[in-house]
């Protein structure tokens, strides 16, 4: 009996025990990205790789952490390092990262991220996340803005492809019109949503936000053609009785019940949240069709690259290779299949766009061509000012649907809010 | 000497006690409400990584702002309207509680609900009841008797009017509480004497019920106003300050600029300055109350 109890007592203490080497992994995510995810299968996704790579890695310990939604998550992760309280990894918004590597805590991941493996990545993901021969971040999904109809809506009004030009974009929204729906929404309150948008169709217009320096120059030459260009279509559109004023307080979430009801012949968002249209409304499932604005100088609105990354804050060994060890899991193909096909994102790996969730789905080959074909693919400015230019550009369209600015005005409002501030700030 | 140091000690023995949860509320209030104003004094924005004092600048850019004029306005229709209508419509409904009705108990239990809710919770559910879509509630309404669907945000006064409505219905369960608390200890022969006096029942409300009611109404004034002045969930969530910034209150302004602009030091600014605008209105309520309390003895 006693034999019993000793053996019971030595097997529990050996099961209790953390191995001699245990890492405890600090990992900070935001809700939507987390085993917490609102969205389920983003949730099980989370919950599934975790409890895996725990029982693939019984050294190392994770204890997820949740960080606030949308850019609010920015100032906490700064206020962390500044206090020494980051964690050991986190996934990290593409658009904080260089503002991160400034902070001088976010590791570099040259020497832990094989090149052949880096390969297989779209080198823009991998430029755009590279300071000084440095890359400070490894992105693993990809959004894309534009317009998105649904496919039956375009047929009962005769419409069997996407607009290939800017005069059968018109047709289209003309045809819509006629039958009683609104032709296009596009998201008009002031949020960095609707400057995505804008930005989008400014850079199809050949625009350009800063210089190589982080000057803002989008006021000057023909970068000022651009944008005005770029807020005289929003204006057209009004004019033309083909985009409603309603807008200006709507993001893209506000606009899909539109969409939803077929109230919308096409709304323009985003395949982030695509799943979440899904879900909402399952008889969307392969009755979905997008395609980039066709602008009215024969050219498309450009993709935006952005997207969610890892980074890795610790910086002792230890916990180093235990991030890295995390990472490295998660970008796996299949691994990385299940969270960006769950989140309805697009992979930056062509490995992850030959998993049959993505090869076998026109909808994301439709966005894999986009990307392929695109002229411009572009990154947000990854400078300081760029806040303050979203929050210029934005605040204009309001005004210019409701028709109480002009194109050139809204340039020069525009300018003004942000040449005030990147003024104010050169002198810091 | 060690007598007399043991018999102070005794004597203010209380302070030990209070001490700990006086450091506690101070730290979590006086600190980061102090730290804020310090803040507001420099160029500390979060895209960029150094700050320096700059001390009245961000003052000079908030009073040179040309958007202000507009914000205050907006500001002040928003705190004015919900403050007045969620004390009316309050005072109203404890009236109503106070009365043996059939029910009370229930329906106090429920006037509560409002208030347990999130504002962001309340924000969607006005969102959603005022949806410019077919599937908003109040479009579903209209539909039944072949009006057409209505696009509640795109007007600057609609969106304001729902916004303040969400404000109200979300507040007023606060005022039923207190004033009902307040109403209860107003001793029932003073209506007594006003009855044989033959005085009638709004008599009885303007001469005895508001006047016993003074000092709660004026802490659910001060509680109304400075709660409605910091409000930004459901003005963030509900319509984001538009269309254009018809809608677009000072606290809002703040999350605007701490967390979209990053600028964390102008956010601190208009920070300050609502928390100035506070401390200025309780006072003027204090004084309010005690001028009116020494002309009535």
């Amino acid at each position: 009996m006693l034999i019993k109890w000793i053996s019971a007592a030595a097997l529990a203490g050996a099961l209790l025990a953390s191995p001699a080497t245990a890492v405890d992994l600090t990992v900070w995510a935001q809700t939507d990205l987390s085993p917490s995810a609102s969205l389920g299968p983003v949730a099980e996704a989370f919950t599934d790789l975790y409890a895996r790579f725990q029982r693939e890695n019984p050294d190392i310990t994770l204890k997820y952490e949740i960080l606030p939604g949308g850019t609010e998550a920015l100032p906490n992760l700064l206020t962390a390092a500044s206090v020494g309280n980051l964690p050991d990894v986190a996934i990290l918004d593409s658009f904080w990262v260089a503002r991160l590597a400034e902070t001088g805590h976010l590791q570099p991941l040259n020497d832990l991220w094989p090149a052949a493996e880096r390969a297989d990545v779209l080198p823009a993901a991998i430029d755009t996340m590279t300071f000084d021969g440095k890359i400070y971040a490894a992105m693993f999904s990809n959004a894309w803005r534009g317009v998105f109809y649904r496919t039956d809506q375009a047929k009962s009004l005769g419409i069997d492809a996407p607009p290939a030009s800017w005069d059968e974009f018109l047709a289209f929204a003309d045809k819509a019109k006629a039958a009683g729906m609104k032709p296009i929404m596009i998201p008009g309150a002031d949020t960095e949503v609707t400057t995505l948008h804008l930005i989008s169709t400014f850079w199809g217009f050949g625009g350009d936000l800063v210089d190589a320096t982080g000057k803002p120059i989008f006021f000057e030459g023909a970068n000022r053609t651009a944008l005005e260009k770029t807020y005289a279509l929003y204006r057209d559109l009004v004019q033309r009785g083909l985009l409603g004023t309603e807008v200006s307080t709507m993001d893209e979430k506000a606009l899909r019940p539109f969409f939803y009801t077929g109230e919308a012949a096409a709304i323009a968002n985003t395949s982030s949240g695509l799943q979440q249209m899904y879900s909402d409304a399952p008889t969307l499932k392969g009755n979905i069709g997008v395609f980039a604005l066709p602008l009215p100088d024969g050219g498309r609105a450009a993709p935006i690259l952005g997207g969610q990354t890892w980074g890795i804050f610790a910086d002792d060994d230890a916990h180093k290779q235990a991030a890295w060890k995390l990472v490295s899991f998660m970008l796996q193909p299949a691994n990385l299949t299940a969270i960006d096909a769950a989140k309805g994102y697009l992979p930056v790996n062509q490995a992850v766009w030959a998993q049959p969730f993505y090869a076998g789905d026109p909808l994301m080959q439709q966005f894999k061509g986009i990307f392929d074909g695109a002229k411009i693919v572009k990154t947000r400015p990854p400078v300081p000012i760029y806040p303050t230019i979203s929050s210029a550009l934005s605040q204009q369209v309001a005004g210019i649907l409701n028709g109480t600015l002009t194109p050139t005005v809204a340039v020069d409002q525009a300018r003004d809010i942000v040449m005030a501030e990147y003024t104010r700030q050169s002198a810091r | 000497m060690s007598r007399q140091i043991a018999t102070t000690l005794q004597k203010h023995q209380y302070i030990f006690f209070i001490a700990p949860a006086v450091v506690l509320v101070l730290g979590l209030t006086a600190y980061p409400a102090l730290y804020g104003v310090l803040v507001s004094f420099t160029n500390l924005n979060f895209g960029y990584p150094t700050s320096k004092f700059v001390w009245f600048d961000n003052y000079v850019r908030l009073a040179t702002w040309p958007a202000l004029p507009q914000v205050l306005f907006n500001t002040g229709v928003f705190v004015g309207s919900v403050v007045v209508l969620q004390l009316s419509v309050g005072l109203l409904a404890a009236l109503l509680l106070n009365r043996a009705v059939f029910g009370r108990g229930l329906v106090r239990s429920v006037a509560i609900l409002p208030w347990v809710i999130p504002g962001i919770i309340i924000a969607l559910m006005f969102q959603q009841f005022f949806s410019g879509s077919r599937l908003g509630i109040m479009n579903t309404v209209l539909s039944v008797f072949g009006l057409p669907s209505r696009s509640w945000f795109s007007d600057p006064v609609e969106s304001m009017v729902v916004l303040i409505l969400a404000v109200v219905w979300r507040g007023v369960p606060l005022s039923i509480i207190l004033q009902l608390g307040g109403l209860q200890t107003i001793p029932r022969d003073l209506y007594e004497a006003a009855a044989i006096d033959g005085a009638s029942r709004w008599q009885m409300l303007r001469y005895i019920t508001i006047p016993s009611l003074r000092p709660i109404l004026l802490i659910n004034v001060i509680m109304a106003t400075s709660g409605t002045l910091n409000h930004v969930d459901i003005p963030l969530a509900l319509t984001g300050g538009g269309p254009g910034r018809s809608t677009e209150v000072l606290a809002l302004s703040i999350y605007k600029q701490g967390f979209e602009v990053l600028d964390a030091s102008y956010a601190s600014t208009i920070a300050t300055v609502i928390l100035l605008l506070n401390l200025v209105l309780t006072i003027v309520y204090l004084r309010l109350l005690r001028a009116r309390d020494e002309l009535a003895s």
